[in-house]
């Protein structure tokens, strides 16, 4: 660990959502002076990690193959077959508290995906200092039951349940000695749900340090973030890959949630 | 040195699937155009209202073939209509109490009657479905049903020249998609309105009861309206009739939600089409509708979560029941299960 300090304040609040689409968004278009040209790109490059190691995803399916192996915070060795998950409705906020608001903000990072590599751009993001980014770990409750969709959404992304519908926000699957051998040693941890009282959806806020991200002209900036799989496993609760070696429904889902918030970090920006 | 802070929100958000209840015009269908959503009048908003799906013919028929189409399922040999056929109201027929599928596997369900499904507010006897549009997902999945991937299933339509015709023709070119996919055979699902029974022509003024069928009426009134209830002959609720538990143990909404409260509790289906529906509830146990009614005044079980309407007695005269019977019958609607619109298509 290198001299970082990391800060968490969970704000929690209550907010009424359905499946409408909520007309209230804290958009505000900022200031315009060239009317020609006043937005540029961010990209967004999410590193999958095991603290200091970039994950690899195990093509192997059993454990005992020579994978890259993990160890938990309860000592448990693991290695990762799978890793995706759902960021969206992204938004970066201004030094003055409005927002720049992502429009149909649906991205499904995927670990093994030696395409994209977990990068990808906002566009038309007007020119600014911005101070944090804020998005949903997962899909908000309106997709969730909004019939079929398209891109990231596409149900043959294979990250929504059919025995009752909605999407897996987080599908994380590998195999640990530690797990029962009856079930091969598998782990299977899918997060899901956006219905009270299982509503599992989680908005992330990431504060910018100064001096922030510059949104300008000359160059496309860029967000490093860190999405670190050890965080699912700790914090609050120390997960034993023996007691608790699969979820695969809303309810059974609350440990690894309150856990699985903090994975993500800010480790640069590039102006 | 860098310091992070990390904010999280945690957002409880109190989230529900009520859909915008924006009431469509009533479309006089036969004339105008008969492949347009019908929503009879005097029948609430529909809860499914294409509002991202525009029916049109094409899409519709794309729809139609998809659902009597056996190349969805693993072994290509069921489609949807084989479990869901028309003259049985869109059911499995009276020789299935539950459904089979594929390799002749036996499911734990009784195929649901296929109608008025825009009315529903969630899908499955359990609710596991929150969108018309995504219903399909289900059966493919399970694998005592079709048991086929969602890619495999586009897989095999991109492969065929007929379906890349259905597609092109509906969508203006071949690609095939999830989103197209699920929208058409939603476009199908969601026509099969069921509003041309007896009593929908009584209520429209163009047939009158017979002295039996009203008193029958009457009879529904006290004793089934409560969860059956007009004119969809249901409110798509979720409730414990008191049906003894069943040997798969099915504990109904509880499988989805968890939640001990949801315990055998069923959706109530509609008791429009029953002539057609036999055998009867979600394991169907019952071959007769004097079977339903015995249960109903003598075999009530006390099981967790008994509706309290329920839990009260109920009687019924012999006279009380053959009007009772006499008014289901009105309920029964003969245009529906022989509309040529919905007929399987190859
Ligand atoms: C093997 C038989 C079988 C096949 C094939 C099948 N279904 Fe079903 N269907 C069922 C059963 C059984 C249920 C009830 C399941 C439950 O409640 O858990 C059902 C439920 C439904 C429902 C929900 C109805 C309601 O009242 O909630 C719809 C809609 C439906 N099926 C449409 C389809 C479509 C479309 C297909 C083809 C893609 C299909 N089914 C294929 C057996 C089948
Ligand atoms: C407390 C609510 C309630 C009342 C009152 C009620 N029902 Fe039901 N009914 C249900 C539920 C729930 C189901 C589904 C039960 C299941 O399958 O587990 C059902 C199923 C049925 C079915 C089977 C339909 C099918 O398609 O399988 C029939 C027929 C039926 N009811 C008739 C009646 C009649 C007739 C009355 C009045 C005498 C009545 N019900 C009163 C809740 C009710």
């Amino acid at each position: 660990m290198m001299n970082k300090l990391f800060i968490l304040l969970g704000i929690i609040f209550l907010s009424f959502a359905s499946c409408h689409k909520d007309p209230k968004t804290n958009e505000v278009a900022s200031p315009v002076t060239d009317p020609l040209v006043t937005t540029n790109e961010v990209i967004l490059n999410f590193t999958n990690v095991a603290d200091t190691a970039v994950l690899q995803i195990a093509k192997d399916t059993i454990y005992t193959a020579p994978t890259p192996k993990y160890i938990n915070a309860n000592g448990d060795t693991f290695s990762v077959t799978k890793f995706k998950y759902y960021v969206s409705n992204i938004k970066l906020k201004r030094l003055d508290g409005t927002y720049y608001t992502e429009p149909e903000s649906y991205h499904l990072l995927n670990a093994g995906d030696t395409i994209n590599y977990c990068r990808f751009s906002l566009k038309k993001v007007p020119y600014d200092y911005y101070v944090s980014i804020e998005f949903i770990l997962g899909v908000d409750s309106f997709r969730n039951c909004d019939g079929a969709q398209s891109g990231a959404l596409d149900p043959s992304e294979d990250m929504f349940w059919s025995w009752s519908s909605g999407y897996i926000f987080m599908k994380f699957e590998g195999y640990s000695p530690r797990s029962y051998p009856s079930n091969s040693h598998n782990l299977t941890f899918h997060v899901g749900g956006y219905l009270t009282p299982d509503n599992n959806i989680r908005t992330i806020t990431l504060p910018f340090n100064a001096p922030y991200l510059n949104v300008r002209k000359e160059n496309v900036a860029t967000v490093y973030l860190k999405t670190n799989v050890l965080e699912i496993f700790r914090n609050p609760s120390i997960i034993d890959f023996f007691a608790l070696n699969g979820i695969t429904n809303p309810k059974s889902a609350k440990t690894i949630v309150a856990n699985y918030v903090d994975m993500f970090s800010i480790s640069a920006i590039k102006n | 040195m860098k310091y992070f802070i990390a904010i999280i929100s945690v957002v409880f958000f109190l989230s529900s699937c009520s859909k915008d209840t924006e009431i469509i015009s009533n479309t006089t269908t036969a004339t105008i155009n008969e492949y347009a959503p019908v929503n009879p009048p005097g029948w609430p908003a529909p809860v499914y209202n294409f509002s991202n799906n525009d029916v049109t013919y094409d899409k519709f028929m794309l729809g139609r073939h998809l659902f009597y189409e056996p190349m969805l399922s693993e072994d290509t040999t069921i489609a949807c209509g084989n479990c869901h056929q028309q003259y049985f109201a869109f059911t499995n027929g009276p020789d299935h109490n539950v459904s089979h599928g594929v390799h002749d596997l036996l499911g734990k369900r009784n195929s649901p009657a296929l109608f008025n499904l825009n009315w529903h507010t969630l899908y499955m006897w359990d609710g596991a479905v929150n969108n018309l549009e995504v219903q399909v997902l289900a059966p493919l999945a399970n694998p005592l049903e079709l048991n086929l991937s969602l890619s495999n299933a586009l897989n095999r339509l991109s492969k065929s020249t007929k379906y890349k015709n259905l597609f092109k023709k509906a969508f203006g070119d071949t690609v095939v998609d999830s989103q197209r996919f699920l929208k058409a055979i939603a476009q199908f699902m969601g026509l099969l309105v069921s509003y041309n029974s007896k009593y929908d022509k009584v209520k429209r003024g163009e047939d009158n009861f017979s002295a039996s069928e009203k008193n029958g009426y009457d009879v529904y009134k006290i004793q089934c309206q409560y969860c059956h209830v007009e004119p969809l002959f249901s409110d798509y609720s979720f409730k414990n009739k008191g049906l003894p538990i069943n040997l798969y143990q099915d504990s109904g909404r509880y499988r989805v939600t968890g939640n001990p409260s949801d315990q055998f509790k069923f959706k109530v289906p509609s008791l429009r089409n029953l002539a057609f529906t036999v055998p009867y509830m979600h394991d169907g146990r019952f071959v007769t509708l004097d079977n339903v009614l015995t249960f109903f005044t003598t075999g009530v079980a006390n099981t967790p979560n008994l509706d309290p309407f329920m839990a009260i007695p109920h009687t019924v005269s012999v006279q009380q029941k053959s009007d009772l019977l006499a008014f289901l019958n009105t309920l029964n609607d003969y245009k529906f299960v022989t509309d040529p619109r919905f007929k399987e298509i190859h």
